[in-house]
Formats: structure tokens, sequence, C-alpha cells
């Protein structure tokens, strides 16, 4: 009997051995999963790493408004976040037109530094401008697919289905109109704009109930309607 | 003898199969949580690249020149990829292009900046009217640094 039961509690632990050393040698999903994002991680640190290298001691020129001055430290708010520019103490600081040092310089200002990058983030200033800022009028990108079109007003309404926004486009004896045609880009008339056209605007927007473009541009997408046939033109303008 | 080795190695593979399967289940429930957990972290801290495109976004990366760019020349071109024909419209602070990416998405346009702090709007459609945007700030100055 005690024969009987070695010989079953070995061959019982020799499966139970086995089915262990099988689960162990295959490599299990999460292993693989953590394994590809271990070098996933090496290779993106890598690459900010490489990325960082090269771009440090680059020249580079960082703009906004001052938000804070500590001591050589200016923090800067520009369109893609704080900035900040750490003044050489020989760099030239420039206000208005006029030579200034770092205790002129107030918060608000709108400011330009030039330098080399220590970072993404930091800049060796060598050379600071302050100056008011210009102010540029306001333009907006508009596309979509002619729903409507008033001849007599020369104003489109267009739609994108994407956004789900209805444009009102304004038309005016300044508006350049183009279409790509057998390879070229060719002024077209606002006559040879028809429905279902899909076209880019760029203009002065407006607002009521719709989004209102006063049209600088108008690019007709070639290709989703049948051509129309081109308004001869001396010059084929790809855009003012 | 030999009917005990037999019923011994049945019972042993039966074992050894539950046994088998008992480790897999646990692995399989674990590997499950593991999976809401970090579904959880990618949802509150989603990992963005410059190249990813999401629902209803194209892919747009411009090449050259790089943002943050201290340039002392006044016209530049602007090189980028984006979708294949894609309708590309440079906004910048002195005028505005609006052109077609070539068949392999390619483009590269010229441009005119101002002295000093030029914000260049770059944005991409496709024919769907997907589209992607992208900033580019530069600095034009002719000064030495």
């Amino acid at each position: 009997m005690k024969k009987k039961l070695t010989i079953f509690t070995l061959i019982a632990l020799c499966f139970l051995l086995s089915a262990i050393a099988v689960k162990a040698v295959s490599p299990t999903p999460e292993a693989t999963d953590s394994a590809v994002q271990e070098i996933r991680d090496k290779v993106k640190e890598i690459v900010r790493e490489k990325i960082e290298g090269a771009q440090q001691g680059q020249k580079a020129g960082f703009f906004g408004e001052i938000s804070k001055i500590t001591d050589s430290l200016l923090t800067i708010q520009t369109n893609q976040g704080e900035k900040q520019l750490n003044v050489a103490t020989d760099a030239a600081i420039l206000q208005n037109g006029k030579k200034a040092t770092l205790e002129d310089l107030e918060t608000g200002s709108f400011s330009i530094g030039m330098g080399y990058l220590e970072d993404t983030n930091l800049l060796d200033t060598k050379r600071l401008v302050v100056s008011k800022k210009t102010e540029l009028p306001v333009r907006e990108v508009a596309f979509g697919q002619v729903t409507d079109i008033s001849s007599e007003e020369e104003i489109l309404t267009i739609k994108n289905e994407k956004k789900n926004l209805i444009y009102t486009i304004e038309i005016d004896s300044k508006t350049v109109i183009t279409k790509k045609m057998a390879g070229k880009v060719t002024k077209i008339k606002f006559a040879d704009i028809v429905e279902d056209d899909k076209l880019v605007a760029v203009g002065a927007p407006s607002e009521n109930e719709h989004k209102i473009i006063t049209a600088k541009i108008i690019y007709v997408i070639p290709g989703f309607t049948e051509e129309v046939s081109p308004t001869p033109t001396t010059k084929a303008t790809p855009t003012p | 003898m030999k009917k005990e080795i037999l019923i011994a190695i049945i019972i042993g593979f039966i074992l050894g199969l539950v046994i088998t399967f008992g480790i897999w289940t646990a692995n399989k429930s674990l590997q499950e949580n593991t999976k809401t957990q970090t579904t959880e972290v990618n949802e509150s801290q989603p990992i963005v690249t410059e190249t990813s495109t999401e629902k209803g976004q194209i892919s747009l990366v411009i090449s050259s020149p790089e943002n943050n760019a201290l340039v002392n020349q006044e016209k530049i071109e602007i090189v980028g990829q984006t979708a294949a024909q894609a309708t590309v419209t440079i906004l910048y602070e002195e005028g505005e292009e609006v052109f077609q990416a070539d068949e392999k998405g390619e483009f590269s346009q010229g441009i005119t900046l101002v002295g000093g702090a030029n914000e260049i709007k770059i944005t991409a459609f496709d024919e769907e009217g997907n589209e992607a945007n992208k900033t580019l700030n530069l600095v034009y100055s002719s000064a030495e640094i």
C-alpha cells in the first residue's frame, strides 16, 4: 500500500511540476505587453533625449507677454504655454526701440526673446525686444460643401458636415476665387461655383445665427462636381 | 500493479489539468484587471504625439522650419506632409495661402515674414472635411546674437 501511495504521489508530482514548468516557459500576454511597453518607453526616452540634445544650443526665439520677472529670469505667456527667458548679463535689451535694462521691464509687456535653447521651454536670451504687440485682423478658415448660392447678392451657404456648422460666405470685389484645373490653379468667377462644390474660404469672421465669413480667398476643391469651364485669365495665380 | 500505475497516471494527469486550469483562470482575471486599470490611466492621461490622429482628424507634420525657430531671412518655405491631396491653408502675418498637397501629401509653400514675432497657422483639410491644425511661432530678426 505504501509503495502504491509513493508511486501515485510521485506521478502526481511529476504532472504538477510539468504543468508549472509549461506555465513558466509560456510567455504570458501581460509579460509580452509589459516588455513591449518597456521597449516603447525606452525608445521614446532615447528619441526625446536625442531631440532635446539636437535642439540644445540651437538659435531660437520666444514671444509673449511677460507674466513674471525674477532677477534675470523672465516668464512669458506664449500661445504655446509658459516659456522662460534667462536673460544673460551681456544681453541687448531694447524697449520701444531704446536701450533698456531688466529693471525697466514690466509684467504685461509683449516681449520677444532671441537666443539659444537651453531646453524646450528655457532660452538663454541674448537679445530681448519689448514693444507693443501688432494686432492683426482676425481671420478664419472654413471648409464646407455649397448648399445654396445667392447669385444676386453673391453669397454662398456652405455646410461643414463634420462640425455640423453652416457658414455664410460673402463675396466682395476683392475676393479671389480659384480652382485647380488640369494641374493649374486658375481664377474662376463666382458664377462658376455650383451647388455641392466643396471649398475652403479664408476671410474675416462675424456672426449672426450662422457664422459669416467675408471671403478674401475661396478655393474650390477639385474633383467633387463636374468640372466647370475655366474663365479665361491672363495669369494663373495660386493665391494673392 | 500495472492497473494501479495506470490509475495513478490518470489521477495525476487530471490533477495536473485542474492545477493548470486554476493557474490559467487566475492569470486571465489578473490580466483583465490590469487592462481595466490601464484603460483608466490612458483616459485620464492621454498620450499625445506629434503624428497621432484622432477621429475626425488627419495628420499634419511640419518638417521645416522648426517651431520657435529664429530666422534671419524674410522669405521662408513651409515644408510639411499631410493627407494626400489635402487642401492646406497658411495664415501668416502678411497674408494667406491656400493650395493642395501632392499625391503623397507633401507640400512646400513660400511665405514672407515680418520683423519680430510671426504666428503662422497651418490647417489641412481632406476631402471629407477632416482637419488638422498646427501653429508655428517664428522670430525673424537680422540682428546678430
